[in-house]
């Protein structure tokens, strides 16, 4: 059964957000899929500042740790501060934690972040398990697909195992500009992971065919 | 001097006993055993046919390539992460728009698979002594044979089948882990050797062996009140013999018969 779904992020998933302005935001983890079955109650919080002088150039990543603790979700670290141009991923490292969502909002221009409804200047990467062809597109019905093939090793020779073990430290990449994707096509190898660097867009998500069964409404505005 | 003595040669022993197997029917159990280092649960069960039956004085009656006819189903599940060596997915960074992203080293948590069933079926031939045992039980004598002591099975074979299923039956199981890749034929090997001919052999003979273990085959049986003629009428009743006393032996004269014994009285 395949999980390639931006909406339910696993341990093998991340979710960024990149933050071009200043502002206060905050977001809540949801448990259990695209539906939100439970929400955390407490927001974790971000505080963009701007450094003047700072160009529009690269930013720092900052990370944050999804984990469980006892029956709910926590973002570690809970509160962030960084600075306008930088990302912030999202992941867990731990295979027992449930599929989850981020649902986050800058407090400023209402401008929403949302890893089930992927916008501008957000990445969504998943590293692939097992061999086939994986045909994504955009859960909530727009006109946006591709195919990913993941490949088997030949054999099970060591030096096949080493070749294995250097491209595992090999990502590829797949850009989203509206309707523009590049490449529609890619190929890599089993164990490798896709980014799918979402410049812009509208609230999409990266999520296997087998998996859309009908056209699915998108997410409302995220709860106060 | 007995009221009725019936003797059978070996050719009539032989249908009466091969009667006597099918008659037995298909005997069934079920539990869990230990499979080399995994526990399994299992179904099991087995008839008997055939066989070559030699007449041995005083009382023994002698089966040789008596046929047990098994099927056997069982189940296990594997905790891989005893067996695979740890994992981790490496960090992976890539260039954006917006700068370098990288993925943090992600390690790969092995999971249990199964449960992995198997099915098999096979035939034992076994050689064994029975001894006769004749018996009065709820108002109906019995002539039954007990099998002596316990034959040995021969399982090795069965056992190298099985191991055989066992690797066949792992892959699907296997194929369906994410990330296992090269390590695929590391686990069904390492799983393999640790279960081994060995473990099948150790958890097919409990399993098998209860099913010879007390094996009883009834060659003869009447009521102690038996009806010699029956009714004709209102005016005439059955009649009726009580059997008082039934006796059971080999003799070894010319040939080797044997000899039911039965007193009788009205």
């Amino acid at each position: 059964m395949s999980n390639l779904d931006s909406r339910l992020l696993r341990y093998t998933d991340t979710f960024v957000k990149r933050f071009a302005k200043p502002g206060h935001g905050e977001y809540r983890l949801a448990v259990g899929g695209a539906t939100l079955l439970s929400m955390e109650r407490d927001a974790f919080t971000i505080d963009v500042k701007q450094r003047p002088g700072r160009g529009d150039g690269g930013g720092k990543q900052h990370t944050v740790v999804v984990r469980p603790e006892g029956r709910r979700l926590i973002a570690d670290p809970s509160h962030l501060e960084i600075e306008a141009g930088d990302m912030v991923l999202w992941h867990a490292p731990d295979a027992a934690t449930p599929g989850f969502a981020v649902h986050g909002r800058m407090e400023k221009e209402k401008q929403r972040f949302d890893s089930t409804a992927l916008t501008d200047e957000t990445v969504y990467s998943h590293a692939f398990g097992l061999p086939g062809d994986y045909r994504w597109t955009d859960a909530y019905g727009r006109d946006l697909s591709g195919v990913v093939h993941v490949a088997t090793l030949d054999d099970a020779k060591e030096r096949t195992s080493d070749r294995w073990q250097k491209a595992l430290h090999t990502g590829t990449t797949i850009k989203i500009r509206g309707y523009d994707i590049e490449p529609r096509e890619a190929r890599i190898l089993v164990g490798q992971t896709v980014f799918w660097i979402v410049e812009e867009a509208d609230g999409i998500s990266i999520t296997d065919a087998r998996l859309v069964r009908r056209k699915q409404p998108r997410p409302g505005p995220a709860e106060d | 001097m007995p009221d009725i003595i019936a003797a059978a040669d070996e050719a009539a022993a032989t249908t009466l006993v091969h009667d006597a197997e099918a008659s037995l029917g298909t005997l069934a159990d079920s539990g869990s055993g230990s499979l080399g280092p995994f526990t399994a649960s299992w179904g099991a069960s087995a008839s008997f046919s055939g066989g070559t039956i030699d007449l041995i004085p005083p009382d023994v009656i002698r089966i040789v390539d008596c046929q047990m006819n098994y099927s056997l189903n069982f189940s296990f599940s594997v905790d891989l992460s005893d067996f695979l060596p740890d994992f981790c997915l490496p960090q992976v960074c890539v260039p954006t728009p917006w700068g370098d992203l990288c993925t943090p080293e992600v390690c790969v948590d092995w999971p249990t698979i199964g449960p992995i069933p198997i099915n098999y079926s096979d035939v034992i031939l076994f050689t064994a002594d029975f001894k006769l045992d004749v018996h009065l039980t709820g108002g109906v004598w019995f002539v039954d044979i007990v099998i002596d002591g316990i034959p040995s099975l021969q399982i090795s074979p069965a056992a190298a089948a099985i191991l055989a299923l066992i690797g066949a039956a792992l892959t699907p199981f296997l194929l369906a882990v994410p990330f296992i890749g090269p390590f695929l034929a590391i686990a069904a090997n390492a799983i393999l050797v640790a279960i081994g001919i060995a473990g099948v052999t150790g958890f097919l003979g409990p399993i098998l062996t209860p099913f010879v273990s007390g094996l009883t085959f009834n060659v003869y049986k009447q009521p102690q009140l038996s009806e010699v003629l029956p009714s004709g009428g209102a005016l005439d009743p059955a009649v009726n013999v009580n059997l008082d006393a039934v006796s059971s032996s080999v003799v070894g004269s010319d040939e080797d018969e044997l000899v039911i014994e039965v007193d009788i009285s009205p």
